[in-house]
């Protein structure tokens, strides 16, 4: 998918003796989006950004090592060991030594009289990497302006962590210079360094706007223009982020010394056998532990962590290097929120930075990043049918207000707040709106250049096929759900036991006759929002892969007559 | 001198019917010949001797030539002619055409009617009649062989054709070449009649590329017609086609068999070597079957197509070739063989042959070549596959020994100077420098340069150092030969342009000052070589002004117009005009200097090429007018350009205007963060020695430390430290706390602890940093010790301190440290006993009171 950028400017920070202005160039292609003021506390800001920039670089995915240089020195030897074989007289051995000793001296003087051009050439190379690293694999974070935040959002390069940074309005000072919309910023490895020099000592002023620093010179085009092909898998990945923040997810809290000893341990201490997970053990009552595998050592987290979940559980994680990118966050956190979906399903970290918040979410294990594998976490979330008249409505609802909760909307809309869920939950998956985890909130948020239009409403609910390009396939496009909707119609589903749970939302268990006509017993738990908690079915596919990409067609099958129950239930004011 | 063997004669009637003539050294007169003539009724009954001695080596030649004409008026006529006319009158085709090209081989005058005569009769066997003919060389033939180059069969025009120019014939091959480009197809012909004109390499692509674009069918038919034009770029691309087509195909190895014939009918012995390696690495290709028209009745017929049989038969063709080749033109075959040798390389072994079987078993030509004299091996007739004769077969420490018509070799040296040359078998190179070094040095020191220079490349040192020898005994720095030292340097092989380097050194006072030939060794290929010019030119140069007694500016500023014009045209690579740039910056600054003004300058500047950049660059410094000019904010940003001599100029500008950066040094900060180290150290140098507290200021020290540079920041903490005692204290502690740089926090841990204004209001405002330390995954045990002691320090110090201390030092002993927490703890305790109200994390339980039993 080639997405186009057009910069004005370049983003850059002007740093004076008493003061700084962070100016940062919004793409010229999107919405206008403004916002000018100072930074209240610079160092947050920069430690924020910081870690968000970590994030965005880093690439944790295993790399087999380039082993052709030692390949060649092997081959060199063997070859020399042979030729030594074949040589019998103790004068030609004599003789190779002697030239094998010149032939030492001879590179060894090469290389002390090309030092300056290999220390040239390596400068050539990092400069060239860096240029080519800006220009064709980072992608530019997508920035939104919110009433109450300014929010900053990415991805990393190995595309299995999420980050956003949000700083509220309270953080800046005159801060009604502001216009509400979604933009990418130009993020290049000069702003990062420069970023690192922001001080509380010196006023330092936000300048998000087209212009970005750039003075434009007679006879110069000051405009910046990038192409980059951008992943589908990167924009699905901001998609199922979303889907998963919409879950009903286990959560405790960590101290930031917590944090500490987690991220100290890895430090310390290296894998080099698997199991590689981090097993977080939840005891009702107690406080979290968390257990390092391989070496199974136990780490408790803090008073605060006290876990107040009905039942005990284990859940397991991996990828956990991942956290690391939160290590510049550590002296200025105050408090960090964890959310688990489950075993080998994603995480995230909201960290609260006073000001402001940071959000990390990782994906099941690294490899396994958000989109690959056909991972479909938005079959995890709420789904009711709603007509594109009720689609666009509850998108022109949130745009008004640019953010609201699920039952103010409903109020707002007038629309009943089962309708409302699924229609925002169909809205988060198509790029349009964003659920604000640490907030608890969903945010009006454009993902694509291209405004939403009654044709993509139809296709978002009917699933035909996508308006945009590189959006997902939603609704009965996803082969799961197609069959899942075909089971519920001809009546393949039957609920044999419903019944309420005690933190809300009910447990589930039916039978039903899948595509191949065999009957299949699905067990699951649909929290108070019709999210999908927990999930077990007899197929081979629940078997085979659990949730970790997604439920089974039986499973949906089940939510499906399950909903249709609930709305029966909520017109007849059950 | 080479004596020739006994001369046979042979006539068919009288009584003495064989006379021979046997030339034998003469004893006792050095120098001269012993000529004896003898007849007789037959071979073993010679009686009759006419003896003539002493004859010089002068007059051999020349009393052979008489004794031959004497015995042909007698009816003589050499062995072997009178044979083969009988022969002629044989009523089997096949026997007139042996006796035919036998005539031709010998080739002696009798023989030209009665071919005449055959060939009026347009028989099967005229193609080798003709061929016999042009060989003979006798004009007379002229008439048939142009009837013949006419005719459309391909057989009888290739023998007319190459008749013609063996007799020389311009007319006749004038009309060859017009009908030889009619019969090319039109794009080939194009093609053909450009590279011919132009000789560019690019255009012999072209033709190439025509060639293979062609369909089989045409393709092969192209290429005959492609040699029966002879000029260069034909050859060539016939060559070029014939090396990377496969050969079994239809159509295809009809063409090629004919240019085999065709080469060596007209004697072309780089094609021929380069055919018969040809037809020999294809010995194992698959020939294929296809229904062909017969040149010779025009009938459609199956037909195998360099199928085995004929794939043996033409190898065993080039080896006969190369045989009657030293029977009949002994003086062509050493050059010829070493023709085909030099095509031979390693990738040609078979490396998997066993015993007996060899690794050059397979190699027909080369084995009958190299080794055709050796005991050592037999060869299988049938396969042409070569072996050991027996299990005991040893090596021969002289591989002249073995060589097939050895004495042929040593007639024709110049073989071995083309083995030395382009050989790449280690066997070639052995034979050539033990020929070269040893009996025929004569022909190494007569050789072309092109020839010796061609031998540094060779892959066998002994020849390389041959070359490299003959190559310094040629050349004398006093008195170089530039033709030499051309050919040397129009070599782009490494090793070559090595000595070229050398060469030039050597006889650099030769050249340096000569203007034409400085200027043309600057624009040379090599990068390198242009740099060992221009240091050379510069040197010169300066060593005239130093002595002063050989200054000639007028040769200087000639020169340094003549490098600005070449400067200011296109430079056809990057970096191409840096020997010139680098001349005239480092010696023809002043002469430079005249001719450009600062306007000018500046216009370049912008708008040329890098080695112009760097020129102006040199001449800017050289004006210190453009200070004023340029003023010192745009001089610093010149500090940021591309071209160093630009940046070192700025620099020089810079440091001039001292005075006025020392009252504003802004600029110097802003050339602190330059992404170039040399205007970084300028700025760093400057701002160190030059410029005082006053205009630093906190903020500008403060910002020197805020730097991401470690150059920089360095700087930064010197400054502090030197200053420290007119600084306020609080604020640069204040200040440098915020750096996030691991290295400026161990420095700021250092100046907290020594100058952190006492008070809570102080601690509070470090207690992030004081966090960050501590809670740095890559902690320095020094720095985390030094903030826990400060802690405990402090905290001791008031309540409120205390509090805060103990909130920092119970986070902080809580990590799983081990090393530390035993420190973090008695610090901790200590503060709850003296503050005992403060709140900690850390509570202390009442003694236990152990009951007495």
């Amino acid at each position: 998918m080639m997405v186009n950028y057009r910069y004005a400017g370049s983003s850059g920070i002007l740093n004076g003796l008493r003061d700084s202005t962070v100016a940062l160039a919004t793409n010229q292609l999107r919405d206008p989006t403004f916002f000018r003021a100072s930074v209240r506390r610079p160092l947050l800001f920069r430690e924020a950004l910081a870690a968000l920039h970590a994030v965005v670089i880093s690439d944790f995915k295993f790399h087999p090592r380039d082993r052709l240089a030692f390949k060649t020195w092997l081959e060199a030897q063997d070859q020399k060991f042979l030729a030594g074989l074949a040589v019998k007289g103790e004068k030609q051995r004599q003789r190779m030594r002697e030239l094998e000793a010149r032939l030492g001296e001879l590179d060894h003087a090469r290389d002390e009289r090309l030092k300056p051009f290999y220390r040239a050439r390596k400068e050539y190379f990092d400069w060239a990497y860096v240029q080519a690293y800006e220009l064709d694999f980072l992608y530019d974070p997508v920035i939104t302006v919110h009433p109450d935040e300014v929010s900053f959002e990415a991805f990393s390069k190995d595309e299995s962590s999420y980050a956003r940074v949000a700083v509220r309005h309270d953080d800046f000072e005159g801060a009604g210079d502001f216009t509400c919309g979604t933009t990418n910023i130009d993020f290049s490895a000069r702003l990062h360094n420069e970023l690192d020099r922001m001080r509380d000592y010196r006023k330092t002023r936000l300048d998000l706007g087209p212009g970005g620093l750039t003075v434009k010179t007679e006879g110069q085009d000051a405009h910046k223009e990038k192409k980059i092909d951008l992943p589908e898998s990167w924009v699905k990945g901001f998609l199922q982020v979303q889907s998963t923040m919409t879950l009903g997810l286990t959560h405790f809290q960590l101290e930031p010394v917590d944090l500490f000893n987690l991220l100290r341990f890895l430090r310390r201490h290296r894998a080099r056998v698997s199991p590689r997970a981090l097993r977080y053990e939840l005891v009702p009552g107690k406080r979290v532990r968390v257990v390092f595998e391989p070496w199974e050592e136990v780490l408790e987290f803090g008073r605060c962590s006290t876990w107040d979940g009905p039942k005990a559980m284990s859940v397991r994680t991996w990828g956990r290097e991942r956290l690391r990118t939160l290590a510049r966050l550590l002296p200025v956190a105050q408090k960090i929120d964890v959310f688990l979906a489950g075993f080998g399903l994603p995480t995230v970290y909201v960290v609260d930075l006073g000001g402001a918040t940071f959000t990390l979410a990782l994906s099941g294990w690294t490899d396994n990043d958000w989109t690959s594998g056909g991972t479909k976490f938005d079959l995890l979330s709420r789904r009711m049918q709603v007509s594109p008249g009720e689609l666009t409505a509850c998108l022109d609802g949130l745009k008004k207000v640019r953010r609201a909760t699920d039952v103010g909307l409903a109020q707002d809309t007038g629309q009943g707040l089962e309708k409302t869920r699924s229609a925002l939950s169909y809205l988060c998956q198509v790029g349009r709106a964003m659920y604000d985890l640490g907030g608890g909130v969903y945010r009006h948020r454009e993902l694509f250049t291209e405004p939403f239009t009654v044709k993509d409403a139809v296709a978002a609910v009917q699933g035909a096929a996508t308006a945009k390009p590189g959006a997902p396939s939603i609704g009965a496009a996803n082969t799961q759900e197609a069959s899942a909707q075909g089971i519920f119609t001809r009546g393949g589903v039957l609920i044999t036991a419903r019944r309420p749970v005690a933190a809300g939302g009910y447990k589930l268990t039916g039978s039903v006759k899948g595509t191949d006509n065999a009957r299949y017993r699905p067990l699951l738990t649909a929290d108070a929002e019709g999210r999908i908690v927990e999930a077990t079915c007899t197929c081979t596919y629940a078997q085979r892969f659990g949730l970790t990409k997604g439920p089974c067609e039986h499973v949906l099958a089940l939510r499906l007559a399950h909903m249709s129950r609930l709305e029966a239930e909520d017109k007849g004011g059950v | 001198m080479h004596l020739p063997g006994p001369l046979h004669y042979f006539r068919v009637n009288g009584p003495d019917r064989v006379a021979l003539v046997n030339v034998t050294a003469a004893p006792g007169t050095p120098g001269s010949f012993t000529l004896q003539v003898s007849r007789g009724p037959n071979r073993r009954k010679l009686g009759v001797t006419t003896t003539i001695t002493p004859v010089p080596s002068a007059a051999l030649e020349g009393t052979l030539a008489k004794l031959a004409a004497d015995l042909e008026l007698e009816g003589f006529l050499p062995a072997g002619v009178q044979r083969a006319l009988q022969a002629l009158q044989s009523p089997k085709a096949a026997a007139r055409a042996r006796a035919a090209l036998r005539l031709g081989g010998i080739g002696h005058p009798a023989a030209v009617a009665p071919l005449l005569a055959l060939g009026a009769n347009g028989t099967e066997e005229l193609a080798s009649v003709v061929d016999a003919l042009g060989r003979l060389g006798d004009p007379r033939a002229l008439p048939l062989c142009r009837a013949e180059a006419e005719r459309k069969l391909l057989s009888r025009r290739r023998s007319g054709v190459e008749a013609l120019r063996r007799l020389g014939d311009s007319d006749g091959l004038t009309g060859v070449r017009v009908r030889a480009l009619d019969r090319l197809p039109q794009p080939v012909r194009n093609a053909v009649l450009v590279a011919e004109s132009t000789g560019d390499p690019a255009d012999q692509k072209a033709l190439e590329d025509a060639v293979g674009a062609l369909p089989n069918k045409d393709q092969g038919l192209a290429l005959d017609t492609l040699y029966e034009l002879a000029s260069g770029p034909a050859v060539a691309a016939v060559k070029a086609a014939l090396g990377t087509s496969k050969l079994g195909v239809p159509y295809l190895w009809r063409a090629a068999k004919s240019v085999f014939k065709r080469a060596m009918l007209r004697g072309d012995a780089a094609l021929f070597g380069f055919l018969a390696w040809r037809l020999e690495k294809a010995r194992s290709e698959p020939g294929s079957f296809a229904v062909l028209k017969s040149g010779l009745d025009g009938k459609d017929r199956p037909t195998r197509v360099f199928q085995k049989n004929t794939r043996l038969f033409v190898r065993r063709l080039a080896w006969r070739h190369l045989r009657e080749l030293a029977r009949s033109a002994p003086e062509r075959y050493a050059p010829t063989a070493a023709e085909v040798l030099v095509q031979y390389s390693d990738a040609d072994r078979d490396l998997k042959a066993k015993f007996p079987a060899w690794e050059w078993s397979g190699c027909h030509l080369l084995h009958r070549i190299l080794w055709g004299a050796s005991k050592r091996f037999a060869i299988d007739d049938r396969s042409l596959r070569f072996r050991y004769a027996t299990k005991t077969a040893s090596f021969t420490a002289d591989p002249s020994e073995e060589l097939a018509f050895a004495a042929l070799w040593d007639r024709s040296p110049g073989a071995f100077l083309r083995l030395a040359a382009a050989g790449r078998l280690r066997v070639l190179h052995e034979l050539a420098v033990r020929a070269l070094s040893g009996p025929h040095r004569g022909t190494l020191e007569g050789a072309p340069h092109e020839a010796v220079v061609a031998m540094l490349g060779a892959p066998f040192e002994p020849t390389v150092d041959l070359a490299a020898a003959e190559l310094g005994r040629r050349f004398d720095p006093v008195n170089p030969d530039w033709s030499l030292l051309q050919t040397l340097l129009s070599d782009k092989r490494p090793r070559v342009l090595e000595l070229s380097r050398q060469c030039l050194e050597a006889c650099s006072a030769r050249w340096t000052l000569d203007l034409e030939r400085s200027l043309a060794l600057l624009g040379h290929e090599d990068a390198a070589l242009r740099a060992l010019v221009a240091a050379l030119v510069v040197q010169a140069l300066d060593d005239n002004g130093d002595n002063g007694d050989n200054a000639d500016p007028f040769y200087r500023r000639e020169l340094a117009e003549r490098i600005l014009a070449v400067l200011m045209g296109p430079e056809p690579s990057e970096g191409a005009f840096e020997a010139y740039a680098r001349v005239a910056r480092e010696a023809l600054g002043p002469e430079l200097d005249a001719v450009l003004g600062l306007d000018e300058v500046l216009a370049l500047l912008d708008k040329s090429s890098g080695s112009l950049q760097a020129v102006c660059g040199t001449l800017l410094g050289r004006k210190p007018e453009a200070l004023q000019r340029l003023g010192v904010d745009r001089l610093a940003g010149m500090g940021n350009h591309a071209v160093a001599s630009v940046r070192q100029a700025a620099q020089h500008l810079l440091r001039a205007a001292i005075d006025q950066l020392k009252d504003d040094p802004s600029v110097l900060f802003t050339m602190c963060e330059s992404d170039w180290a040399d205007t970084r150290g300028v700025a760093l140098e400057l701002l160190k020695t030059r410029v005082d507290l006053e205009a630093l200021g906190i903020d500008g020290l403060v910002g020197l430390c805020d730097s991401n540079r470690a150059d920089v920041q360095a700087l930064g903490r010197e400054l502090i430290l030197r200053h420290f005692e007119h600084l306020e204290p609080a604020e640069v502690v204040k200040r440098l706390s915020q750096h996030p740089h691991p290295t400026m926090r161990r420095f700021a841990v250092d100046l907290v602890v020594a100058h952190l204004r006492p008070g809570f209001v102080a601690l509070a405002s470090v207690e992030t940093f004081l966090r960050t330390a501590l809670l740095d995954l890559w902690p320095s045990r020094r720095e985390k010790r030094t903030v826990l002691d400060f802690l405990e320090e402090r905290g001791l110090a008031d309540e409120n301190q205390a509090e805060l201390a103990a909130r920092l030092l119970g986070e902080f002993a809580r990590t799983r440290g081990r090393a530390d927490f035993d420190r973090a703890m008695e610090a901790l305790v200590r503060l709850r006993l003296r503050y005992p109200e403060a709140p900690s994390a850390l509570s202390l339980a009442a003694p236990t009171v152990e009951a007495s039993p």
